[in-house]
């Protein structure tokens, strides 16, 4: 752990930033069709349940990282793997979100660079960021939160182009709640609302630590409305069924921008904002990592650990996933099963039990 | 920090040094704008217009065309567009394209091919506007140089837009709004279709510029009839206007009706409303389409009398009659000669149906045959213009 | 060879030295060893000036001065006339019968300057001379006089020669710091507002002061200048700048961690917003400390227009901040990588004109700058007369030239004079500095990445600007960490009547005007109503 402090605002705007971080550009919910906002909304509540589990978690445990939290509570043994799987989750889940910038970028900015390229530079700010620490990351946070409101100029770049047509949302649940459920579950609830189990991380550094978890909700909600408007814009410009079938559908939304033949083609300009996003989170994640590893082994500076996160996260993210299919398949299809339900619900909902069982044995050995 | 602060500076410079990889200046690319599709012995003839800088702004403009044509042949689009590509002495760069006109033949064969390719082509925009080539080669209409606009692929697209604005028939329909009505059950696409009107062969070179009135002129006018993705006919003026009714699709143009045997009463549209709603009746579904219709007075023909509220009120009927029936007329049209819903009733039945329409959806091409249709219409006529009174009479007097 | 360690003991040798000779050196009673030590001491400096005289016929004396150091009228009349003329008609009260009698005497009844103390150390006595104050010793007594007689030519108050306003207050610093100080006190008459002095370089012996009113400086600030102070071992401060880079936090930044201003009236504009402000003297450039990013945006004249204009006169100054930065970057990005980007008309254009330049964008662009570069430098170094012919000419008929000559394209000229005339809009001279010099990075990197390359390069500035302090200050405070109540008056300017508080950072966080209700003014009661 780094001696810093950062204050409510800070992580508030780096909670969103994180949250809307790769999601915003991946079409979420897009099995749902034109209710995909209907799902997004419901993983917002569902994330907010989430987070209060997280904050249980926290209130017992304030002081120490999530890494020490699982180790105090499961044990020795059991916690520090289950300490060390979650190390390898947030490396992981790094990867993940460095390969949606590296496709991103190549789809869209750089179509001829080899992808190692893109992402040395994208992971030397990375590296950059976490060795700066916590308090800067923060800081850099609140003023590209400006890239937020930025996001939401693009919808309303939309309506003004007169490419909208609202009867794509029509009509509202066609086939019942089970495919809007079906895409909530389990993956906009994990993706990103339950992804916010990272931030256990980070809680241990607020200021104000009793009003964390309601940061936390409100940032929860903030995200759940720009993605709600985001999807609605997509589905208005461009339809729910091309939603489906493109990659990054919010840059084709971008594309179709068109306000008086003046503001036209600025596809590049919103892949810039919406890396900046993706940036915090990848710098969120890889940041919990060193902070981990420093934990796990104990030892001084957090800052020993930069140089293997780097190479992992940037290799892992090049060489786990054969080309963009696996990857989507992967991303969107395996990791919420596998990775993001185990680590996000089962493992907290787990840490719970033992917690308010240990509680319910100290309190009857006080009396 | 010293030590990553230099790690990081060397990790820049050297990746810095293997950059420029997707580097293309602006004199080593050349800007396409317009693509034509035509059907060959060998597969597909691709014809792509290529603009020329220099005689579109450069101080030194000659007499010379602004745009060069390249043709080539293959089994595929792709195959035929690389294969042009190294004929070309520069790079083709598809970002510009103003315009994609496919032959009707290619069309009535196979539109699935063009629209995959269209879509997942990085360079390519999904607001390019699409036109089918009626009775020409598409690269015909491609090729014929006409006055005002500088580049041939920008007339054609600006005929369309203007005429969209300006005059009912037409209503510029680019590759997304393409995609999402074949894509949809409920509604067939429907394309424009563009011919040169006048002497083609005059219309290639530059002589078409040079004279006042110039020989060869494109004219997009009639839409176009899809179903199961292949086009099959075409409406003709009638039906083409009351398609673009019932789509609402009509901004600032005119309607007229003959009051007497020369001539007509012609009122400018100044906002058209069109209001849908689905009914169920003995469990089948009626769609009711309602028209909201303001005008204004453009040029009246024979002698009425507009100072007077019932005078007023006849003219508007007599323009109401004519949008329902000219709708009715439509609709029996696609119902009978092309069974093809192009206007998207099925769409309507599935928002707000959805589920009547599930049971509809797989025969839709069928059930639309036998669907009624309930029109009404509402003109209201806003202001004479700016004359009070009657000229006509004034005059005859 | 010696090696660096040898270097560096000799150093700290001569350090120690130093610091041995500062130890105190009594004088002795004996005047003419007295004159012989200060004359050996100073060596046979031609403006080092002896006056030997004797006061009633007994007392040898001596006086010494520091010839353009000191004020002439108060040498012959206030210190030469009483103790040589008017001593000898005037009746003195009380006995002399001992030189320590005279040196009381001379003190409390025949000096008639305002500023004299007694001492016996000699190096404080040299130390006093230096500075231009007058030396008075007495044949007998192991002590001597300091009296202030300090006096010489400096420039003047004249108008502010780089920091210019339309409309505020004409007068600047000058190289005096007497005249500095009293520039602000004229200002600032509070009680609180203290002035502490330091003297900082072994050899310059540079006066330093430290400026801040109490109560609303922040102490921990104030503290740290102290120290840091302190810290400064050199030889010399010739101008403010030393002290700048010896004392800022990051040493390896490109961005001025320490703003500095040449008008009293922002000085006390930052010294009632809590600020510290360092004077040195020997220049006009006073430093302001803690140095905040967003006040390189301010001016003076911010505040004297109404809040309206100055707003927008401060979101322009931010966005041309970025102009300055990007617009040759994003030229080469869109040029050569993004050419999707650009509407198609204009595309067409630049295309146009991009036909037969044999050079890639990026190395136009780099010649282009660099030739601006070159012009800018010779248009400073020229002898004023010629030196803006030289800008002008040289720039319009390079360039006009350059574009006949079809080796550079004009839009190329267009982008190098917008983002040349967008450089010099910042207020703070430094920030254009450091833009310039990161303006040639971002080429780079755009050339390499394009637009992925800047956002990468805006990225690292970002994180690089948010990890900076200044004296604990972030430094890019209000904007991060974010405060409202400083935030209106950063990027915007709230209107004064609702400038209520001080950054809470910097000062204490005390109220500046009261919130009541001068608000909203009120239409003055009318007769009627008082008739009534």
């Amino acid at each position: 752990m780094e001696k810093a402090k950062i204050s409510l605002l800070q992580l508030y705007t780096l909670m969103v930033l994180f949250g809307l971080g790769s999601s915003s550009l991946l079409g979420l919910g897009a099995s749902a069709k034109q209710d995909a906002w209907i799902a997004i909304l419901i993983g917002n509540i569902a994330g907010m349940v989430l987070l209060l589990l997280y904050g249980y978690i926290f209130k017992n445990y304030p002081d120490s990282s999530f890494i020490e939290t699982v180790e105090l509570v499961l044990g020795k043994i059991i916690g520090r793997v289950i300490a060390f799987l979650y190390i390898i989750y947030l490396l992981y889940k790094a990867t993940l979100v460095l390969r949606d910038i590296m496709e991103l970028i190549l789809l869209y900015v750089l179509t001829a660079t080899h992808m190692l390229v893109v992402g040395i530079l994208a992971m030397t700010v990375v590296l950059y960021a976490i060795f700066l620490g916590i308090e800067t990351i923060c800081r850099f946070s609140q003023i590209a939160f400006i890239t937020v409101p930025m996001k939401m100029l693009y919808v309303f770049g939309a309506i003004a182009s007169g490419i909208t047509d609202f009867n794509h949302l029509k009509p509202v649940l066609e086939n019942g709640w089970m495919p809007v459920l079906n895409a909530t579950f389990p993956l906009i609830s994990s993706f990103p609302f339950g992804e916010m189990v990272v931030f256990l991380m980070v809680f241990p550094y607020v200021n104000k630590k009793e009003k964390a978890i309601k940061t936390g909700i409100l940032a929860i909600i903030t995200v759940g409305i720009v993605l709600t408007l985001i999807t609605i814009g997509n589905i208005i410009t461009i339809g729910p069924l091309m939603i489906e079938l493109a990659i990054f559908p919010t840059i084709q939304t971008a594309k179709m921008i068109n306000i008086m033949d003046f503001i036209q083609r600025i596809e590049g300009l919103s892949v810039i904002t919406f890396l900046t996003c993706s940036m915090t989170k990848t710098i969120v994640y890889a940041y919990a990592a060193s902070i981990g590893l420093n934990v796990f082994f104990k030892s001084k500076n957090y800052r020993y650990y930069i140089i293997p996160v780097f190479l992992v996260i940037l290799l892992g993210s090049i060489y786990t996933e054969y080309n963009m299919t696996v990857h989507l398949f992967v991303g969107l299809r395996l990791v919420p099963f596998f990775v993001n339900t185990p680590f996000e619900v089962i493992i907290p909902l787990l840490l719970i039990t033992v917690i308010i069982i240990k509680n319910f044995f100290k309190k009857r050995n006080q009396y | 920090m010293k030590k990553v602060s230099i790690f990081l500076f060397i990790i820049i410079i050297t990746l810095s040094l293997t950059g420029c990889w997707g580097k293309k200046e602006l004199d080593e690319i050349s800007l396409i704008s317009g693509l034509a599709i035509d059907p060959s012995e060998k597969g597909y003839l691709i014809s792509v217009q290529v603009m020329v800088p220099g005689e579109i702004t450069g101080e030194t403009r000659s007499a010379a065309s602004n745009a060069r044509m390249f043709s080539e042949e293959g089994e595929s689009i792709f195959q035929a567009i690389r294969k042009l590509t190294m004929k070309m002495p520069r790079k083709a760069y598809f970002t510009h394209l103003m315009v994609i006109i496919i032959n009707e033949e290619v069309a009535k064969d196979n539109m699935l091919e063009i629209i995959d390719l269209c879509l997942r082509d990085t360079e390519i925009r999904p607001d390019v506007p699409i036109i089918i080539s009626k009775d020409d080669m598409a690269r015909d209409i491609l090729k014929s140089v006409t006055h005002i606009e500088n580049i041939p692929a920008n007339k054609v697209k600006k005929t369309g837009t203007n005429m969209n604005e300006n005059w009912t028939a037409t209503k510029t329909i680019t590759l997304l709004n393409l995609f999402n009505a074949m894509a949809s059950d409920g509604v067939n696409p429907t394309l424009i279709g563009a011919t040169v009107v006048g002497d083609e062969k005059e219309g290639e070179t530059t002589k078409n510029v040079e004279d006042i009135e110039s020989p060869a002129m494109i004219e997009l006018r009639y839409f176009s009839v899809f179903k199961n993705n292949k086009l099959i006919g075409w409406l003709d003026e009638d039906e083409s206007r009351g398609y673009s009714y019932l789509i609402g699709e009509i901004h600032s143009s005119i309607m007229t009706v003959p009051c007497d045997e020369y001539n007509t009463y012609n009122l400018e549209i100044y906002s058209f409303k069109t209001k849908e709603d689905v009914k169920i009746k003995e469990g089948k579904p009626v769609v009711y389409i309602d028209y909201y219709i303001v005008t204004n007075v453009g040029e009246i023909g024979c002698s009425i009398n507009l100072k007077n509220m019932d005078e007023v009120k006849k003219l508007e009927s007599i323009f109401e009659e004519e949008v329902i029936e000219n709708s009715y007329y439509t609709i029996e049209q696609l119902q009978i000669k092309y069974q093809s819903d192009i206007v998207g009733f099925g769409e309507m039945i599935h928002r707000k149906e959805p589920k009547i329409w599930k049971a509809l959806k797989e025969d839709w091409d069928s059930h639309f045959e036998n669907l009624e249709v309930v029109i009404d219409a509402k003109v209201k006529i806003r202001r004479p213009g700016t004359i009070r009174g009657q000229i006509i009479d004034e005059i005859i007097k | 060879m010696r090696s660096f360690k040898d270097i560096f003991d000799s150093i700290k040798k001569q350090a120690q030295n130093n610091q041995n000779e500062e130890k105190k050196l009594l004088i002795s009673k004996d005047l003419k060893k007295n004159i012989n030590n200060i004359k050996d001491y100073l060596g046979s400096s031609t403006d080092l000036i002896l006056r030997e005289f004797i006061i009633g016929e007994k007392y040898r004396c001596a006086l010494f001065i520091i010839d353009g150091l000191t004020n002439g009228v108060y040498i012959y009349d206030y210190l030469l006339k009483p103790l040589m003329v008017d001593v000898r008609n005037t009746k003195l009260s009380v006995e002399i019968n001992s030189p320590q009698d005279l040196f009381k005497v001379l003190k409390d009844r025949v000096i008639s300057l305002i500023d004299i103390k007694d001492d016996d150390d000699f190096y404080q006595l040299v130390d006093a001379l230096l500075t231009g104050d007058s030396l008075l010793f007495v044949d007998g007594v192991a002590k001597a006089f300091i009296i202030e007689t300090k006096g010489w030519q400096d420039r003047g108050v004249t108008e502010a020669s780089s920091q210019m306003v339309v409309r505020g207050p004409k007068d600047s610093f000058n190289e005096t710091l007497r005249t500095n100080t009293m520039l602000i006190r004229r200002r600032i008459k509070d009680p609180n507002l203290r002035i502490e002095n330091k003297t900082i370089g072994t050899r310059s012996r540079t006066d330093v002061a430290i400026m801040y009113i109490k109560g609303i400086a922040n102490d921990k600030v104030v503290e740290e200048i102290h120290e840091r102070l302190d810290r400064i071992k050199i030889d010399a401060i010739l101008e403010s700048s030393y002290i700048e880079q010896l004392i800022q936090d990051n040493r390896f930044s490109p961005f001025p961690t320490i703003s500095n201003t040449e008008r009293p009236d922002s000085a006390a504009a930052s010294l009632l917003s809590g600020f510290v402000v360092l004077l040195i003297d020997g220049t006009p450039y006073t430093l302001i400390v803690p140095g905040l990013f967003i006040s390189l945006f301010h001016t003076a004249e911010d505040y004297y227009h109404r809040f309206f204009f100055s707003t927008m006169v401060r979101l322009v100054r931010s966005f041309v901040f970025f102009l300055a930065l990007l617009t040759p970057s994003i030229y080469i990005a869109i040029t050569t990588f993004h050419q999707e980007m650009l509407p198609t008309p204009l595309l067409i254009s630049i295309s146009n004109q991009r036909e037969g330049i044999p050079f890639p964008a990026f190395i136009e662009a780099l010649l282009m700058e660099m030739t601006f570069e070159i012009l800018r430098e010779a248009g400073i170094r020229m002898p004023r007369a010629i030196g803006s012919a030289i800008t002008v000419v040289g720039g319009l008929v390079l360039g006009e030239a350059a574009v006949q000559a079809g080796i550079v394209s004009s839009v190329m000229v267009i982008v190098v004079s917008l983002t040349a005339i967008s450089s010099l809009i910042t207020p703070a001279y430094d920030l254009g500095i450091s833009v310039r010099l990161l303006r040639f990075v971002f080429m780079f990197l755009s050339a390499s990445f394009g637009l992925y390359g800047i956002t990468i390069g805006l990225l690292f500035l970002l994180l690089h600007l948010c990890s900076l302090r200044s004296f604990g200050i972030p430094y890019l405070y209000p904007l991060a960490p974010f405060n409202f109540e400083a935030f209106k008056d950063s990027i915007i300017r709230q209107p004064l009547w609702k400038d209520w508080k001080r950054p809470n950072l910097v000062s204490h966080g005390n109220v500046r005007q009261k919130p009541p209700k001068i608000a909203a003014p009120k239409p003055p009661k009318s007769s009627k109503e008082k008739n009534r």
